[in-house]
């Protein structure tokens, strides 16, 4: 193996998920990385299986978007069952015309090897160092100087900036005498995978207190390669320890296998014991140095939430160190990192837990009110949305210094400053094609126009911004004008959207002055 | 609700949680609880309720027991 190169403008501490999206979208950005992993591959076992509509599209970005398609298991909606009957079965909003599945699974070990693959297509601007651990860091003004274990000893690698992608146990953490801070659940989950061929379609399935396992929850999750994911609750006077032995694992296994009629022949491949946390950084900035993934928080599983809002750290954090790295955006734009992410966790920390009080109840008074309206579920539809698990959606930067004044008349929220920027199925000269494969890169104008393009905005590339022009005609379902808010078919707007597809701001008419304007006032150059 | 609604409604409520039993009314007043709940129009109204309830349970302290 080579030495690593002893100078970089970013080290990436951890090749996980999430440090490997970001060297991905940094390359994306022309920005050179160094991913530092400690293990010799990809993760083994049985970790993140569901994947947003939102991460799919990052990933898109990251390169690993046809590959991810390919192997991965779209689903839509899930049953619940309380013993013997069911008591919810649930829908996620999907329709036709979106670009992804709102939900798909795949092992993490896959979407980790996937981004790699795409990382080798861009030998210049991304390097992974397998085997080489991060040992120590020493940050200062102008930089960091980390310490890495390889397997040709210790090695010193000076660079600009550093992100600790380095996971629940993060060295980087903890050198820099930070603490992750909140609470955790006291209720503990079996993980198990197993193999077993299936004729079931693909949903997300939930059992309360099944005869198969009396008293217990248990979840199934279909995977890829024929993969069952299995949660089961273990009892509050379990020995953990014991419980994750084969021998008290496989019969519960198979108990329940054969109470659902799965009687295809099985082998254990996975198992392993954890329990929820509401875990976070109270700041992800701290100088030269940035927390993304779970070196920055812990979120329960039940929200699924956890690799999928590293993702969005990824996706928030890349362009601005790129611009920041390019001299093209001030200092300051890194803070709006921590500021908009903090946020964000702290919103999954609140609805993971909402989640979690209902499927590891954290006392008496939840247990018993969960009994109640499982009961209750059976024949009262009304109780229902208390079983539905609530999935995933990206946070609304509420409040972030980014997000610019709106302007003018709307007739939908949806595309507000800091909101996530809605998809939306149009018409181009080349065939259908949806908006958000325009996202990932630069700043985006969107052009609602009456007719040819006023000079000014033809001239925002000048700016750094790029335009697409949705005139009417390429917006025959009129969901763009719609969802981005304009009164009617003959309204006209610029929406300016972030290179990680939120919207940065909106304002009625084609004159890009406030535009440009706020652009200066932020320091966002070309 | 007039008070003689309120009254048939008090005594199957009661009628009802006695031939269940003692054992089994934490269940069954969660049940009914919840059940009315999920047909409240307003949930800042059941939420300033559940607060009042609250209150005057700290303020009585913890019951004897018998």
């Amino acid at each position: 193996m080579a030495a690593l190169s002893p100078e970089v403008p970013v080290l990436i501490a951890g090749g996980g998920p999430v440090g490997l999206t970001l060297a991905a979208l940094l390359a994306r950005q022309g920005i050179r990385s160094l991913v530092a992993e400690a293990d010799e591959g990809y993760c083994s076992g049985s970790r993140a299986i569901c994947i947003s509509r939102r991460s799919q599209e990052i990933l898109g970005w990251a390169g690993a978007g046809p590959a991810l398609a390919a192997k991965s298991l779209p689903w839509t909606g899930g049953r619940s069952y309380w013993r013997g009957t069911e008591v919810l079965h649930f829908q996620m909003p999907s329709e036709p015309t979106q670009r992804f599945a709102p939900m798909v699974n795949i092992q993490q070990y896959h979407v980790e090897q996937f981004v790699d693959q795409a990382l080798q297509g861009v030998p210049g601007l991304a390097t992974v160092s397998w085997s080489s651990r991060v040992a120590d860091v020493r940050p200062s003004a102008s930089g960091v100087e980390a310490h890495v274990d390889t397997p040709q000893g210790r090695q010193t690698v000076r660079a600009g900036w550093l992100v600790a992608c380095d996971g629940g146990r993060s060295t980087v953490r903890d050198k820099l005498g930070l603490q992750l801070e909140g609470t955790q659940y006291e209720g503990r989950y079996v993980i198990v995978d197993i193999r077993q061929k299936t004729r079931r379609p693909v949903e997300r399935l939930a059992w309360f207190d099944p005869p198969s396992n009396p008293g217990s929850t248990l979840l199934m999750h279909r995977q890829p390669d024929d993969v069952w994911r299995i949660d089961y609750q273990i009892r509050d006077d379990e020995d953990p320890a014991e419980a994750v032995k084969p021998q008290n694992v496989l019969p519960r296994v198979q108990s329940h296998l054969a109470m659902i009629g799965e009687d295809e022949p099985w082998e254990p491949l996975w198992i392993s014991i954890y329990n929820a946390k509401c875990l976070t950084l109270p700041a992800y900035r701290h100088g030269r140095v940035f927390f993304a993934g779970d070196a920055a928080h812990l979120v329960p599983i039940f929200g699924v939430r956890g690799l999928n809002s590293g993702l969005d750290d990824a996706g928030n954090l890349a362009w601005k160190l790129a611009r920041v790295i390019e001299g093209r955006a001030p200092d300051t734009l890194l803070d709006s990192y921590s500021v908009e992410r903090v946020h964000a966790t702290r919103e999954n920390l609140a609805y993971g837990a909402k989640s979690t009080e209902f499927m590891a109840p954290p006392n008496f008074a939840f247990k018993l009110m969960r009994e109640a309206a499982l009961r209750l579920a059976v024949n009262d539809p009304a109780v229902r949305p208390l079983i539905n698990p609530r999935q995933s959606s990206p946070i609304q930067y509420l409040g972030s210094p980014l997000n610019l004044p709106q302007q003018g008349e709307w007739t939908s929220e949806q595309a507000a400053p800091g909101a996530p920027a809605p998809e939306s199925l149009l018409q181009g000269p080349g065939g259908p094609f949806h908006l958000t494969q325009a996202f990932g890169k630069d700043l985006l104008c969107l052009v609602f126009g009456d007719g040819a393009l006023p000079e000014a905005v033809a001239r925002l590339p000048e700016h750094g911004v790029g335009v697409l022009d949705i005139p009417a005609e390429a917006d025959p379902l009129g969901q763009a004008r719609q969802r981005y808010g304009l009164p009617d078919p003959g309204a006209t707007a610029l929406v300016l959207v972030r290179p990680d597809g939120y919207v940065m701001g909106r304002w009625r008419g084609l004159d890009p002055a406030s535009l440009l304007a706020a652009l200066q006032n932020h320091g966002l150059t070309a | 609700m007039t008070d003689s609604d309120l009254d048939r409604s008090y005594t199957a409520l009661c009628e009802s949680m006695a031939e269940l039993g003692p054992q089994r009314t934490q269940l069954f007043l969660s049940m009914v609880c919840l059940s009315l709940m999920a047909r409240h129009e307003r949930a800042d109204d059941v939420i300033a309720l559940i607060g009042n309830v609250a209150a005057q349970c700290h303020a009585e302290g913890q019951p004897q027991n018998p």
